[in-house]
């Protein structure tokens, strides 16, 4: 079951389109649709390499504990993605896509097959540049853009792929202080050099800049919204 | 780039997908996009061709056996050209063999889970030893945790050599005098080869730009492998010996770029040395031509600029000195730094640009912990300055990993302040704050700085609301940070000027600190609505009977800033987002440093930064430890706040 992103949550994240402007149909319709394009987009990240990664972080023994749901950043909690560590982080602007683009992402809606297939990659390839870009009338190419608090360690540039990595850090599990502080040390080198390879990795293959970005409870976008309304679907 | 993990975790064990996904072209043409016909095209094509691998479907591998099975055969089969062929093998050993050591020393030790940087380096200063007698090495690894990684250079060396196909290939045919360990080997390429790509690094300096450094090398490397062969061919090589100096031009080309680039972008000092005086280019080049050539190394070596010629270079001298340099990063902390640093900066922008020299920042970076690795000499500085104020383990690991969870723009800002009174004076700056303003590597020590005003200002028995003494403890008690104390001299906010100056009478009661308003633009629909300079209330932004927008004469203000920068005054400044008011755009000025504009900023938030000069164009600052430009048009038209400031 996927969650989809609230009418009020969207306007928080996506300023360059009015919603309101749309009648109620239209809205819960272009609702499922942004959610059905986060979900294949993160499908498709998932086999470049995120979840080798996630996989990677679960096999570590260094005890990565996931954010609770309760707890999740606003991209997060809306990724649909059964990951319990990475998300994408960018904005998804499906209004920049073309008649026939929104024909397909329809197409795929009133199916209600989700799952992803190679059409679909197509499709995300073709579109993903111009989708998550954000954009800005009076600055030149490329620009730094910040994806949370006003700091290098949250910037990333406008035409990036934004992946959002997160864990709850400082979550004991019981262990004693030297173990804990040993543990987290250890956790801190592993996701630099893990977070390094990813970006590379995923640069290597979509030959656009990518960027992970580590969120802790005091950098994200909270979520204000738990959805109330889901999409069924099935997954091949 | 291989996909390698730490050696804690076995990926051989992770399953992965067996296919793999085209390279994708992203020129998205909005005439041609018809999702059925490409991707019925495209079906056939979607996934890459992987040669000689077992690609049964039900048989799941990873890339890494991919890759390891690729390998292998390649190995095989460029072994086969070495046989009795000493030419070859003596210029493959003079030039390729040790890059491919380099290489592969590099990857396997950082997946031993130590520093990259340091590794990188240790091959350098490893021969550094050999000729110098000195036991650099030894001392760069004493303070890791991972004193055995030095084993690993010594192993991968006589591995390579000893083990591997094409190393023992090479080394079994090449001349007593050239073989592994040996005095031509060492003196002919290892450090001409290896100084020059420390010297060839460039100016990366973000984590995700380590693959820019990738194809970097990629594209240098290939366009070597070109010239080497086209090279070779010209002067008479049979195809295969072509191809062998084509293969070993591309390593030298592709390995400089790679290496060089890695290391600028972990921060190590940039070695300044000449790479265009060619100097020790001859060497490698020479050996390199001795494959086709029928010549000696020092034949070949005297036609390409001869050995004594080089070997007195001011190059080489030169090289030796950058090598010690790396060196320093490793030294213990004490309160004789190595290098002394310069006490007579003119002014603020001399200042920051040395300090850009040093460690890559333009003034102090707010997010530096994060960057920070814990075997880092910063972080363990900051690690222990907080225990020692009695922080438990836990919380010095929150604080150092959250202080910038929220922004901490304004305590980067005044620091810089600080750091900018002091430059001319370190020893003062240490008899005044209890630590040394540059580390044992020679780098300012601003994230010591940094952190010291952050738990100042949040701790509660100085209005704070995030720190709490508590008998010879001090503990977390407020793990919002969005709850932090701010340092700013806004007039309005007199708090937060009482704030600085109590800081800087908790390290000396003498201190003072004085502050003039330069300019000030503010809108009235957010309540700052005087202006700082004349206390009279500011006129809104739009006239209300033209319905014009009203804007700032910056012409005086490029005018009061540079007279407050020539009095060596700190320069301090706040912007904010556009609610009616225009935008403000800081223009990166260094390579790769990009623009970020207050238009994409939410809220009402504003941003401290540091003015380093100005020029007629704008106003020079630092801000994220970046060097950035903000043109006067933009602050004709948006929202400011401006002062000169003094520490005395």
């Amino acid at each position: 079951m996927y969650k989809i992103i609230t009418k009020e949550d969207f306007a928080t994240s996506v300023s360059e389109f009015d919603i309101n402007k749309l009648s109620d149909t239209e809205v819960q319709n272009y609702l499922n649709l942004s959610t059905l394009y986060r979900l294949l987009l993160n499908e498709y990240i998932k086999q470049l390499g995120l979840e080798n990664c996630e996989n990677a972080i679960k096999n570590s023994e260094l005890k990565f504990i996931p954010i609770n749901t309760s707890k999740q950043d606003f991209y997060q909690y809306y990724n649909n993605s059964n990951l319990d560590y990475y998300y994408i982080r960018n904005n998804i602007y499906i209004n920049r896509l073309n008649e026939k683009e929104k024909e397909y992402l329809q197409k795929k809606l009133n199916s209600h097959d989700y799952s992803l297939n190679n059409q679909d990659i197509n499709f995300i390839s073709q579109t993903l540049c111009k989708v998550i870009k954000e954009v800005h009338d009076n600055t030149s190419e490329p620009f730094d853009v910040n994806f949370g608090p006003l700091s290098t360690n949250f910037f990333a540039p406008n035409n990036a792929l934004v992946i959002g990595f997160r864990y709850d850090m400082f979550n004991d599990n019981g262990m004693d202080e030297d173990t804990f502080v040993d543990n987290y040390e250890k956790q801190r080198e592993f996701c630099l050099s893990l977070n390094e390879q990813l970006e590379i990795e995923i640069q290597n293959r979509l030959q656009i800049p990518v960027k992970v970005i580590e969120y802790d409870e005091n950098s994200i976008k909270k979520n204000q919204n738990y959805n109330n309304l889901e999409m069924k679907g099935r997954v091949k | 780039m291989n996909f390698k993990m730490s050696k804690s975790v076995n990926l051989s064990n992770v399953r992965a997908y067996n296919s793999k996904v085209n390279k994708i072209d992203y020129t998205y043409n909005e005439e041609t996009y018809t999702p059925n016909s490409n991707s019925q095209a495209n079906i056939e094509n979607k996934y890459l061709e992987t040669k000689n691998i077992n690609t049964n479907e039900n048989l799941q591998i990873t890339p890494e056996e991919a890759m390891n099975i690729g390998l292998k055969q390649n190995r095989n089969s460029v072994a086969g050209i070495f046989e009795n062929n000493e030419i070859a093998s003596n210029a493959a050993m003079a030039a390729g063999g040790f890059a491919n050591g380099v290489g592969n020393f590099g990857e396997n030790v950082v997946d031993a889970g130590v520093t990259g940087a340091t590794v990188l380096a240790t091959p350098f200063t490893w021969l550094y030893d050999q000729f110098a007698g000195t036991n650099t090495t030894e001392e760069m690894w004493s303070n890791t945790n991972a004193f055995v990684a030095e084993e690993h250079v010594n192993n991968a060396f006589e591995d390579f050599y000893t083990n591997n196909e094409i190393g023992k290939a090479m080394n079994e045919n090449a001349s007593e005098v050239m073989q592994y360990g040996n005095a031509g080997y060492n003196t002919a390429v290892g450090v001409g080869y290896l100084t020059a790509t420390v010297a060839s690094a460039g100016t990366v300096s973000h984590v995700s730009s380590l693959g820019m450094a990738s194809s970097g090398a990629a594209i240098s490397g290939t366009a070597g492998f070109g010239k080497g062969t086209s090279d070779a061919l010209n002067n008479g090589a049979t195809t295969q010996e072509a191809l062998i100096a084509g293969g070993l031009t591309g390593l030298w080309e592709g390995g400089q770029w790679m290496f060089g680039a890695k290391i600028a972008g972990k921060g190590f000092t940039t070695v300044a040395l000449d790479t265009g005086s060619g100097a020790v280019d001859p060497i490698v080049r020479s050996g390199i031509q001795m494959i086709y050539n029928d010549q000696g190394f020092v034949e070949t070596l005297e036609q390409n600029g001869g050995v004594e010629g080089i070997l007195s270079n001011a190059a080489i001298a030169g090289s030796f000195s950058a090598l010690g340099e790396i060196t320093t990063f490793r030294k213990n902390a004490t309160s004789e730094n190595t290098i002394s640093p310069k006490t007579n900066y003119k002014n603020a922008s001399d200042f920051f640009e040395e300090a850009r020299g040093q460690n890559n920042n333009y003034g102090i970076d707010q997010g530096v912990f994060r960057k920070l690795s814990p075997l880092d000499e910063a972080y363990k500085n900051v690690r222990t300055y907080l225990l020692d104020m009695g922080f438990s383990r836990i919380d010095t690991l929150e604080i150092m990993t959250t202080i910038n969870s929220t922004g901490v723009c304004s305590y980067a800002e005044f620091a810089n302040e600080i750091m900018n009174t002091y430059k001319n004076s370190p020893t003062e700056f240490e008899r005044i704050f209890g630590y040394p303003m540059y580390t044992s590597s020679g780098q300012l020590n601003d994230s010591q700085l940094l952190m010291d005003l952050y738990v100042f200002a949040n701790n509660t028995d100085n209005g704070g609301r995030l720190f709490q003494p508590q008998d010879n403890t001090i503990k977390i008690v407020n793990h919002d940070t969005s709850n932090q104390s701010y340092y700013w001299h806004g007039l309005r906010y007199e708090k937060n000027t009482k704030l600085i100056s109590s800081f800087l009478q908790s390290k000396d009661p003498n201190l003072t600190y004085e502050v003039e308003y330069l300019g000030h633009r503010s809108e009235n629909s957010i309540g700052n609505n005087f202006d700082a300079m004349t206390g009279e209330p500011v006129l809104d932004n739009f006239d209300s009977v033209t319905g014009e927008k009203i804007l700032y004469d910056t012409n005086n203000l490029k005018a009061r800033v540079d007279t407050a920068l020539s009095d060596n005054q700190n320069v301090g400044m706040t912007i904010w987002p556009p609610k009616h008011t225009g935008h403000i755009t800081l223009h990166g000025m260094a390579d790769g440093v990009k623009d970020v504009s207050t238009s994409q900023w939410d809220g009402e938030d504003g941003h401290a930064i540091f003015v380093t000069g100005t020029n007629d164009q704008g106003i020079i600052v630092s801000s994220w430890g970046e060097q950035y430009r903000i043109d006067w048009k933009d602050l004709e038209f948006s929202q400011f706040s401006i002062a000169a400031s003094t520490i005395k």
